[in-house]
């Protein structure tokens, strides 16, 4: 049956997501040899789903997200890979409740500009990919409760990082010397604008018909549009063991549009905090 | 740095549609435009729905109670006399009792009393035994909610194997989950046999449907089929599934339907939203005969037969009785 393969899909992404490495950090040091990382997230804020497909109300509520993934860095380029599984429990008219979740793969590859990279601020440039599935999920729709999504991005990715260090200082309270040591910290700033969308998405019927014993999950009408921005601003504090960690705020806003498709809307606001282990 | 943060961030309001208002009447519109895309049965319910707008659109006015709103519109909706149509909201949910269109044609009671006895067997949610002498087995289904196993079956097929033929009562089963149908099926069919087809809305025109595609019983991998006569009781309270089931029979050639019409409901029905939150649920497929006839408004029996009050004064029930003359050859 068709449910066991997704089923099967379903369960691959959640044992491949904690296998993946993360995002974006900010380069430490100016060695030529690549820093490579292991990190984990966790992240909680906001969000809101509106599928036109079940409902024209948009669902509001909070958001729980982990994280995890490789990063690899050097001052000339960053690459990595993570996987990212995202639960949004959202309410509308104080009343209906909608699940929203999501496992997503991201890939990125961002490479230093020298040319528009100043003293202290760097320019890096780059593309990023993101493969999702989403399920929706309201009791309140009958044979509609469940709807599952694909979608597959290719995006123009661009980073700016500012590092800085704070001096090490040493204040005196009393006869008490407290010594602060040197930290170095790098914020960051990036912003994914989207080149290419693939989403697939319910036909006119919303689902399946029922009376089928074989279910395709996968008839739903492919196409290609839409648009979703991603950013995040985070800080990085770099340990003494080579280690980091980071605090990021990270926007997300997705749209299929309305063309020949319904229309579904998400957005989220997610506060997270990264623990990056280093591998060399 | 933060100015660009906070200038994406507004980008969400531009990107965004705008909401659908709330008020009366823009939900009485999205309610009416969403059946009038995506309702399977016009054809067979004979309804012109632009009508029905204009006879309902008159009564709403924004600002008008809740309970005022919710009254037109499933007013509106009963328009449609469809089990499967409902509107709900936190106080009330509305809709169409199938089971009024006939009389109800069984008293279980009647049948312990008269029929099975105090010691009949329950074998998952099928109540049976030996009647008419021991020649003929009853089995009583009354929900397809009520899930079973297949040594459920095998069990009772066994037991009556050596019997003239079976019932089984599925008078008043409102229906359940097709997935039971399926099963029960494969135990009554010797071959792959095509029961009926089903399309889906396709589109938003009346007659905007998919291709038709063809569901199929194929027989339980058994030595066990029961290929003697059956007869399928049947009334106005056997809805959707048990419809289905009924409709499935059609294709068989040892199983009769005994009793009053179905109450229909071969449609899946989905659900939504209206943008002041009450839910909804209405048909958007449709189930057709091998022949392309469309039975939504009910399963017409093979032998019409409804209790009468003589019958049961003597301890007869009278669709039991009608059944048991054809297994028998009475």
């Amino acid at each position: 049956m068709k449910y066991q393969h997704i089923s099967l899909i379903a369960l691959c992404w959640l044992l491949m997501v904690p296998a993946m490495g993360i995002d974006t950090l900010a380069v430490s040091d100016s060695s030529d040899f690549p820093d490579k990382y292991l990190h984990l997230s966790f992240g909680t804020g906001y969000s809101s789903v509106r599928d036109i497909g079940t409902s024209p109300l948009r669902y509001q509520g909070i958001l729980v997200r982990v994280n995890s993934g490789y990063v690899s860095e050097n001052p000339s380029r960053s690459w990595g890979v993570n996987g990212d599984i995202f639960y949004s429990a959202g309410i509308a008219e104080n009343y209906y409740q909608l699940n929203y979740i999501s496992g997503t793969f991201n890939a990125h590859y961002l490479h230093t500009i020298p040319i528009v990279s100043l003293n202290m601020l760097q320019f890096q440039a780059g593309g990023s990919y993101s493969s999702a599935f989403a399920v929706t999920i309201n009791s309140s729709y009958g044979n509609a409760t469940l709807n599952i999504d694909f979608f597959n991005a290719f995006y123009i990715s661009g980073r700016v990082i500012y590092p800085f260090t704070r001096p090490a200082r040493t204040r005196k309270i009393g006869f008490i010397h407290i010594r602060k040591p040197q930290r170095n910290y790098a914020l960051s700033y990036q912003l994914d604008i989207p080149l290419l969308l693939i989403n697939n998405r319910p036909e006119f019927s919303y689902v399946l018909n029922g009376l089928s014993t074989d279910f395709d999950i996968f008839s739903g009408h492919r196409f290609v549009g839409g648009f979703h921005l991603r950013s995040n601003l985070g800080l990085t504090r770099y340990l003494k063991n080579g280690n980091a960690i980071q605090i990021e705020y990270i926007w997300d806003v997705f749209t299929t549009g309305s063309r020949d498709i319904y229309l579904l809307e998400t957005a989220s606001h997610t506060l997270q905090f990264t623990f990056y282990f280093k591998l060399n | 740095m933060l100015i660009l943060l906070v200038f994406v961030s507004s980008c969400e309001q531009i990107i965004f549609t705008p909401a659908i208002s709330s008020d009366a009447e823009s939900t009485f519109d999205y309610l009416w435009d969403k059946v009038n895309e995506q309702y399977a049965f016009f054809d067979v319910k004979e309804i012109n729905w632009d009508n029905i707008y204009t006879q309902y659109s008159s009564s709403v006015y924004n600002d008008m109670p809740d309970d005022s709103l919710f009254f037109v519109m499933g007013s509106m909706l009963n328009e449609l006399k469809d089990g499967h149509v409902n509107l709900s909201s936190e106080f009330n949910v509305s809709r169409f009792d199938i089971t009024l269109l006939g009389p109800k044609n069984i008293d279980y009671r009647f049948i312990k009393d008269n029929y099975l006895g105090t010691d009949y067997y329950m074998t998952g949610p099928f109540a049976h035994d030996f009647i008419a002498g021991n020649q003929i087995g009853y089995i009583r289904y009354s929900s397809f909610m009520s899930g079973f196993s297949d040594d459920n079956i095998l069990y009772m097929l066994d037991r009556y194997e050596q019997t003239q033929g079976l019932i089984i009562d599925m008078r008043q089963n409102g229906g359940g989950i097709i997935s039971n149908v399926y099963q029960l099926l494969s135990h009554l069919t010797v071959s792959d046999t095509v029961l009926y087809t089903s399309n889906i809305k396709s589109g938003p025109d009346h007659n905007d449907f998919s291709d038709l595609m063809s569901l199929y019983s194929s027989p339980y991998d058994s030595s066990l089929t029961y290929t003697k006569p059956i007869a399928v009781l049947i009334d106005r309270g056997s809805y959707s599934s048990t419809s289905m089931f009924s409709l499935a029979t059609l294709s068989l050639d040892n199983i009769f339907l005994v009793g009053d019409t179905t109450g229909g409901g071969l449609g899946m029905p989905n659900g939504g939203q209206l943008p002041n939150g009450w839910t909804y649920r209405f048909s958007i497929t449709r189930t057709l005969t091998n022949d392309g006839i469309n039975y939504e408004n009910g399963i017409p029996p093979d032998i019409y037969a409804i209790l009468k009050p003589s019958d049961m004064a003597l301890g007869y029930d009278t669709v039991i009785e009608a059944a048991l003359d054809t297994l028998l050859g009475r």
